[in-house]
């Protein structure tokens, strides 16, 4: 089926918080759980369906390092979506959630829809930021906030589905009459090889 | 389908025969010759001066063709029929042929035999003349048969029968006439033969777009001039960009259309080279207009271009090892060890300049990330994988310094500009590519 709508999904966070294995694993984890990644790594897309449309995100990794933090922008520009990951067992990643939320508030596109993962959940008793104290950020800045496993996959479906339909509630708002195709598609034409039946008729209508 | 004239003379004529003098009958008062006759022939039939030259009250026909029907279809059928009269063909070209026929001798021919030569020549020689021409405003061919010499009653029969196949041959079934709107069929008809190889197909659409005589060759040209004339100033069509790269995207686009609409016909060897078209048609456009989209985005980008080569002139007096350590590359990724790291991705990256095409260009890239990403995997024999950006990031700035591509920045900007907002998964490429020169040039101590 091919999707109605595609969108620019960003991940931001810190380095080593699991950015990449968190888009693996919803790209690609729920079938082939024991697969290794190909060259198409970069090429992460998925695809979810909500009220019968079918909606596929194209998951932007990015580097999280500070030294790289200036060329964000270059990422999420365009983006629809972003989801700001931390990782619950470093607590200095939480405080740079902070500063990604603000950052993609002010710079981004202003109906940018932002979700919080909480990222590494497998490793619970390593928790250094309670549940508690990151849903109450989440709420106070109105924002959605996930607990999240790339290793276990928890959280993983939820949060990508959540911010599909987040994101296309908000762009069918904005634009209610892109039904069909309204992000960047490829637009490929398709050449119709005509026969020369249909030639000839073309030609009789004339 | 139109006939034009069946001019014969015969009216004026009483040897002519009498079926012919019932047809729709008018003197045509020029024809259009359009190659030369050769000296020997011309001078022997009389018509060294042309067609206009030969005598005007010979009968002849002529009919306005689609481009469907093409000029070896009308020479064959021009064969067979002044064959069957016992005419001789003694010259053919490809949009001209002329047959004569010789009287048999009688006592007349010994008197004539007495006249100069000329005289006596025209005395026991007809002779019919088959000149094809292209009316480009019509968009059709012009088929003219015309007596040129000798006696309209050898002469009417050619004719008629001419007429009568030629007409047959117009109403054929269009599968057996093969039909092809604006694209001669000498063209495709060569490109039966050749298509098979990519080189070939490029080959024949090269031949349709330059050529002026097709519509379509014709505005491709127009739009070269006006572009090279309207874009001649690169610093000042800088702001205008990227309206330049979709003007060209847009004119390739349409002539890929009328190539679909005119050329294919659902057929089955014309498909196989339909494949080729849009390749073909940019690597045409591109390869006459690069030079000057080229300049406009280099000089959009001079300033990061003499940044990043200042920085990479520095970092390249480091030796390699040396290189992958400032640059913070992930030890697991700095293949230690291996004389020169990433050589694959380097040299992919740098085929960037060796073409003009866009498409071609990304090619490279997607070459170059597929051998960076291998060369991992056969260091590590297929165990660690370049999967995150914070990993891969710095291996691009990398590769970008290590392969030395003169203009880095201008090309990856036209890149972007034609992929445009398509090729979603191929734009991360050139913004990661983007974001480590910018890194390079901006950012890196």
């Amino acid at each position: 089926m091919e999707p109605s709508q595609e969108f620019k999904i960003v991940t931001l966070g810190e380095g080593r918080v699991g950015k990449t294995s968190l888009t693996l694993k919803a790209a690609r984890g729920q079938f082939h759980e024991d697969e290794r990644s190909t060259v198409n790594a970069n090429f992460l897309q998925k695809d979810i369906t909500f009220q019968g449309n079918q909606i596929r995100l194209h998951l932007w990794d990015t580097a999280g390092q500070e030294r790289f933090r200036a060329l964000a922008p270059n990422y999420y520009r365009g983006a629809k979506g972003a989801i700001v990951v931390y990782d619950i067992t470093d607590k200095s990643s939480f405080d740079r959630v902070v500063s990604w939320v603000k950052e993609l508030s002010m710079q981004a596109d202003k109906d940018i829809c932002i979700v919080i993962a909480g990222n590494k959940c497998d490793r619970e008793k390593e928790r250094q930021i309670s549940k508690a104290e990151a849903m109450e950020y989440a709420r106070k800045v109105g924002v959605l906030h996930f607990d999240t496993s790339a290793k276990t996959g928890m959280g993983v479906e939820e949060i990508f589905s959540e911010l599909g339909r987040l994101v296309y509630e908000v762009q069918m708002k904005k634009n209610p009459g892109t039904g069909e195709r309204g992000y960047k598609s490829r637009k490929g034409k398709k050449i119709i090889i005509k026969k020369e039946e249909e030639v000839q008729k073309k030609k009789d209508c004339c | 389908m139109k006939f034009n004239q069946l001019n014969n003379e015969a009216e004026s004529d009483p040897n002519a025969q009498p079926n012919l003098q019932s047809e729709e009958t008018k003197v045509i008062k020029s024809v259009d010759l359009s190659l030369e006759l050769t000296n020997r022939n011309s001078f022997i039939l009389g018509t060294e001066y042309g067609l206009d030259s030969a005598d005007p009250y010979m009968p002849s026909y002529k009919i306005d063709i689609p481009f469907s029907v093409s000029c070896s279809t009308v020479l064959d059928i021009f064969t067979k029929v002044v064959t069957r009269k016992r005419f001789q063909v003694i010259e053919k070209t490809t949009n001209i042929a002329t047959a004569v026929h010789k009287e048999g001798y009688g006592f007349k021919d010994i008197i004539l035999c007495c006249l100069p030569a000329e005289e006596r020549q025209k005395g026991i020689m007809s002779a019919v003349r088959l000149s094809i021409s292209i009316n480009e405003r019509k968009c059709t061919r012009t088929v003219m048969l015309k007596g040129i010499y000798g006696f309209p009653q050898t002469i009417c029969p050619v004719v008629e029968d001419f007429k009568v196949k030629i007409e047959a041959a117009l109403e054929q079934p269009p599968e057996e006439r093969e039909i092809y709107m604006n694209i001669s069929k000498e063209a495709e008809e060569e490109s039966i033969m050749t298509c098979k190889h990519e080189s070939s197909s490029y080959y024949q659409f090269h031949k349709i777009l330059s050529s002026e005589s097709y519509t379509l060759g014709k505005s491709i040209s127009d739009f070269i001039s006006s572009f090279t004339s309207q874009y001649r100033n690169p610093q000042e069509s800088v702001g205008l960009l990227p309206q330049p790269i979709e003007s060209i995207k847009l004119m390739v686009e349409d002539s890929v259309e009328a190539l679909f609409s005119h050329y294919n016909f659902g057929r089955t060897n014309a498909e196989s080279m339909m494949h080729f078209c849009r390749p073909a048609v940019e690597k045409y456009m591109y390869g006459k207009l690069f030079p000057h989209l080229f300049d406009i985005y280099k000089a959009k980008t001079s300033l990061i271009e003499q940044k990043f080569i200042e920085k990479r002139t520095q970092i390249l007096e480091f030796n390699d090892e040396e290189i992958l350590e400032k640059l913070q590359i992930n030890e697991k990724y700095r293949l230690t060890g291996v004389t020169q790291p990433y050589a694959e991705a380097i040299e992919a990256l740098r085929k960037l300049e060796q073409t003009c095409i866009p498409v071609e260009k990304l090619n490279c890239l997607l070459s170059m990330v597929a051998a960076m990403k291998t060369c991992v995997l056969d260091y590590s024999k297929g165990k660690d994988e370049l999967n995150s950006m914070d990993d891969e990031l710095p291996v691009l700035m990398y590769i970008a310094i290590k392969s030395q591509t003169q203009f880095i920045s201008a090309e990856l900007a036209l890149i972007s500009d034609y992929v445009g907002t398509k090729f979603e998964n191929e734009k991360r490429i050139i913004v990661n590519l983007e974001v480590a020169i910018r890194y390079i040039a901006n950012e890196f101590e």
